[in-house]
């Protein structure tokens, strides 16, 4: 598989619709990859199950507010010197890259710095969707430490993070992108290509290509559903639902701690029932009539229901009209290791992880 | 005395106005060239008023032309992108995600500096002198170029921009040069983005200008010209040479502060009925509600703050199809006075539905001959297309007042689900030139402060300070001027609880004495 000027859009589309609302708009990232295409040639793509076992694999991604990320646009150079601060201090060459989440735009930064380095890039990731933390990724979760991480502005300026765990290291490298102008770029978890076949989520730069043309291609929610099914079962995830379908009626959010934190209410067009949906930069629960019908860490994707583009939290207002599609997160999140960083509990709600139910 | 003038697709509207009273109001055909329409207008609305020229103090011009310019691509010039990042933002270089066909009329090159600022002001990287001097060398080559500047954080403090275009300017005086942080907000891309179309439209706004000022000359006023911008506030003629992308949209502005000077309702829904389409947007304490999305104008996206306008294809001149059960999105336009049925044409329209229902008198009704039936169905496709936009456009499921305006207000239904009351003003034909002519001027100002360091209330002073200031240096009376919004936005994923704070002043225009 290669990603050229074909599918980038579906691409990047794609990344969007299994971001669940977080991970900020892929568009710059986008435009982004598209010159450096148009410059250099596809991506190549590795298939995780083709990685030698003792290969060395490091995983990438922007850390920082999503509003410094639209002031300042990337340079394309940030993750090459991400990569080759972290393999100086290692003593390693980094075989290929990963994302760290492929949700929103961090899931084409590792192809920019592959067009720049050479360096292919692993169908796969840390996330399977978007999460705000280190410490949520599935390295983290199963033992791959995240540290040594090294963070870099656009200079090339830059830092080498170790720490006792993958908390620790977030928040120092939340302080360094601060001292950076509010915004840098990490690579962390150094690992083997077995690893990666163990703990990473397989194969969703490809999912999340064929989900953007499933978006662009379909005329309903139902069709989304019939297109998506084949591709996230496929990938490891289940199947996916439409657990509700109506209009917002209300929103309300604040910023807490660095995140956008709310609640919003959609009503069903019959009016007879109400789905609230939590948020802290992504979707997180979902409650109908009083009933948790989705948690964390399964998904919860948010579309415009005419259009079917997916919607980001911040983008939510009274009056779209909106469908609401759940989908079972892939089982390397459903283990105990996976809950205690990523269930309800682990973003402070007192709610235990419920099977998804549908109406 | 105000003589508001606003330049739609179809027609040209003229009021004058004194105080709150209209004294004459007409409505022309537009022109192609535009200026004949006004001139029609302005020639009956003088009359109608007595041929009061001398007595009136200010004229206030709504138009769609550098609107129509981007979207037709006419008019354009070519302009150098100058972006002051380095060594960031090369990876998304000056046009990225532009149309093919309007970047070839507006790239005239870009070119990359080493500069710029962080959020909190500090320098992110050095300007160099070196670099300045081949930019201006290379503008002394070519000075049919108009430039465009942009950097990083310029809106918060726009030091870097400055320096660079005051440096073209000692060398090359008569360069026409737009800076971003005159333009827009923050998100670089897309504000530059409206200062590259700005700066390929300010040969045109100059022509435009002129040639409007010597419309109005012509009949015999001598009153200083001002022009609509999209947030429904004024600009005068010498800003609105420098600034033509800032009259982007202001015809749905005008129309929704007409309505209001004419309800003096400040909360409401307003439809404004036109010719060909309905364009439904919300008053929030008489201001419209603005776009939170990104808005694309012919095919770029800015950042442009936008009232956020649902148009739907129903107008007076809609066709009417399949026995009533669909209507539009086809329309005769201003063709309707010769091929509407109440005309004498061929053609069955929304309008005369209308006229059949008894919800309106123009035209002959007798030659008005459709099946009660037909008519039936027509009202009630018209009251659900009408019903379901209504409904995406409101804010809460609150219960709100609605205003009608335009030429066919006639076709919005006195009972709508969620709707408290349906008002229909008198000279409710003429709402946008009637928004044009009361309109107001204002200033907006934003910064970033950190919730750590500084106090919030100095922060809060100080952003409303520069918001009051930029409204009189754009012509409003020192004593009129309120702050009409503070947005305060804490930036996700900052550990040191930076706030953004937005201020927007607005005041009553300053009249020659």
């Amino acid at each position: 598989m290669k990603i050229d000027l074909d599918n980038l859009d579906d691409l990047a589309l794609g990344t969007a619709f299994i971001s669940t609302g977080g991970g900020g708009d892929p568009y710059l990232y986008q435009l982004a990859l598209g010159a450096a295409i148009s410059e250099k040639g596809p991506v190549s793509l590795i298939d995780p199950g083709d990685l030698d076992d003792d290969a060395t694999i490091m995983s990438m991604g922007g850390v920082g507010a999503p509003m410094i990320g639209s002031e300042k646009l990337p340079n394309g150079l940030e993750g090459v010197y991400a990569i080759r601060r972290l393999e100086e201090y290692a003593n390693v060459k980094a075989d290929a890259l990963i994302a760290a989440e492929i949700g929103g735009g961090n899931g084409l930064v590792p192809l920019i710095t592959s067009l720049h380095t050479g360096i292919p890039v692993v169908d796969a990731d840390g996330m399977g969707r978007a999460y705000p933390a280190t410490q949520m990724e599935t390295f983290s979760i199963y033992g791959i430490s995240a540290t040594p991480m090294s963070a870099v502005d656009e200079f090339g300026n830059g830092v080498v993070i170790t720490a006792s765990d993958s908390i620790t290291a977030e928040r120092i490298v939340r302080q360094v992108g601060l001292a950076m102008g509010g915004h840098c770029m990490a690579a962390d978890h150094i690992m083997s290509g077995n690893d990666v076949k163990k703990y990473a989520v397989r194969n969703t730069v490809t999912l999340s290509t064929g989900l953007g043309a499933a978006v662009r291609g379909s005329r309903d929610l139902a069709e989304l559903l019939a297109a998506t099914s084949p591709l996230l079962v496929d990938a490891g995830y289940g199947d996916p639902v439409n657990l509700f379908e109506g209009k917002v009626i209300d929103v309300h959010r604040e910023m807490i701690g660095g995140y956008d934190v709310g609640e919003f209410v959609i009503a069903s067009f019959d009016d007879r029932q109400q789905m609230t949906i939590n948020v802290q930069n992504e979707y997180l629960i979902a409650i109908v009539n009083g009933q948790c019908v989705a948690t964390v860490p399964d998904l919860i994707c948010v579309v415009d229901r005419e259009t079917l583009l997916p919607i980001t939290s911040e983008r939510l207002r009274y009056g779209l009209r909106i469908g609401v599609i759940g989908i079972p997160a892939p089982a390397l999140y459903k283990t105990p290791e996976a809950m205690a960083f990523t269930d309800p509990r682990a973003f402070g709600f007192d709610i235990d992880y419920t099977e998804m139910i549908v109406a | 005395m105000r003589l508001g003038i606003d330049v739609g697709g179809t027609h040209t509207d003229a009021v004058i106005m004194t105080g709150s009273e209209i004294l004459g109001h007409c409505k022309a055909l537009t022109s192609p060239d535009i200026l004949g329409g006004i001139g029609d207008a302005l020639a009956a609305v003088l009359e109608q008023s007595g041929d009061r020229a001398p007595a009136i103090e200010s004229v206030m011009i709504g138009t769609t032309q550098f609107t129509n310019a981007v979207v037709t691509r006419r008019g354009l010039h070519r302009t150098l992108a100058a972006r002051v990042s380095l060594p960031g933002g090369s990876a998304v270089p000056p046009l990225s995600g532009w149309p093919r066909d309007l970047a070839d009329a507006v790239d005239g090159g870009s070119q990359f500096l080493h500069g710029g600022l962080e959020y909190d002001g500090r320098e992110f990287a050095a300007i160099i002198d070196e670099e300045i001097a081949a930019l201006v060398a290379m503008l002394e080559g070519d000075k049919t170029k108009q430039v465009a500047i942009t950097s990083p954080f310029s809106p918060l403090t726009p030091d870097h921009e400055l320096r660079v275009a005051e440096a073209i300017r000692q060398t090359i005086p008569d360069v026409r040069i737009t800076c971003s942080h005159e333009i827009g907000g923050l998100g670089l891309l897309d504000r530059e983005n409206a200062t590259v179309l700005n700066a390929s439209l300010s040969p045109l706004a100059s022509q435009v200008v002129d040639a409007l000022d010597a419309a109005v000359r012509k009949a015999g006023i001598t009153a200083p010209v001002y022009l609509s911008q999209n947030d429904g506030t004024l600009m005068n003629a010498e800003i609105a040479r420098k600034y033509p992308v800032m009259t982007f949209s202001s015809g749905p502005t005008n129309s929704m502060r007409g309505a209001l000077r004419l309800s003096g309702v400040k909360d409401a829904i307003v439809v404004d009925v036109g010719g060909t389409t309905s364009d439904i947007g919300m008053l929030s304490d008489g201001f419209p509600r603005l776009s939170g999305a990104e808005v694309k104008i012919g095919g770029v996206r800015t950042n442009f703050r936008m009232p956020d306008v649902l148009p739907i294809g129903l107008g007076g001149g809609s066709l009417v199809h399949d026995d009533g059960s669909r209507i539009g999105t086809d329309s005769v336009g201003h063709d309707l006075v010769t091929q509407g049925l109440a005309f004498g044409g061929e053609v069955m329209t929304a309008s005369d539905i209308g006229i059949a229902a008894g919800l309106a008198s123009f035209g002959d009704p007798s030659l008005v001959k459709i099946e009660d039936r037909v008519v039936k169905r027509a009202l009630s496709t018209i009251r659900v297309m009408l019903d379901e936009a209504i409904d995406q456009v409101k804010m809460s499921a609150d219960p709100l007042p609605l205003i009608a305006v335009g030429g066919g207000a006639f076709l919005v239904p006195d009972d709508i689900p969620g709707i408290t009351e349906v008002i229909k003003p008198t000279n409710r034909a003429v709402a946008n030139a009637v928004g044009a002519a009361l309109a107001q001027v204002g200033g907006e100002a934003e910064l970033i402060y950190s919730r750590a360091g500084d106090s919030r209330s100095k922060a809060h002073e100080r952003v409303k300070q520069l918001a009051r200031d930029k409204a009189i240096s754009m012509g409003a009376a020192e004593g009129t001027v309120q702050i009409i919004s503070v947005e305060e936005t804490r930036l996700a994923y900052m550990a040191d609880d930076s706030v953004r704070l937005k201020a927007k002043a607005v005041g009553d225009l300053c009249m020659t004495p």
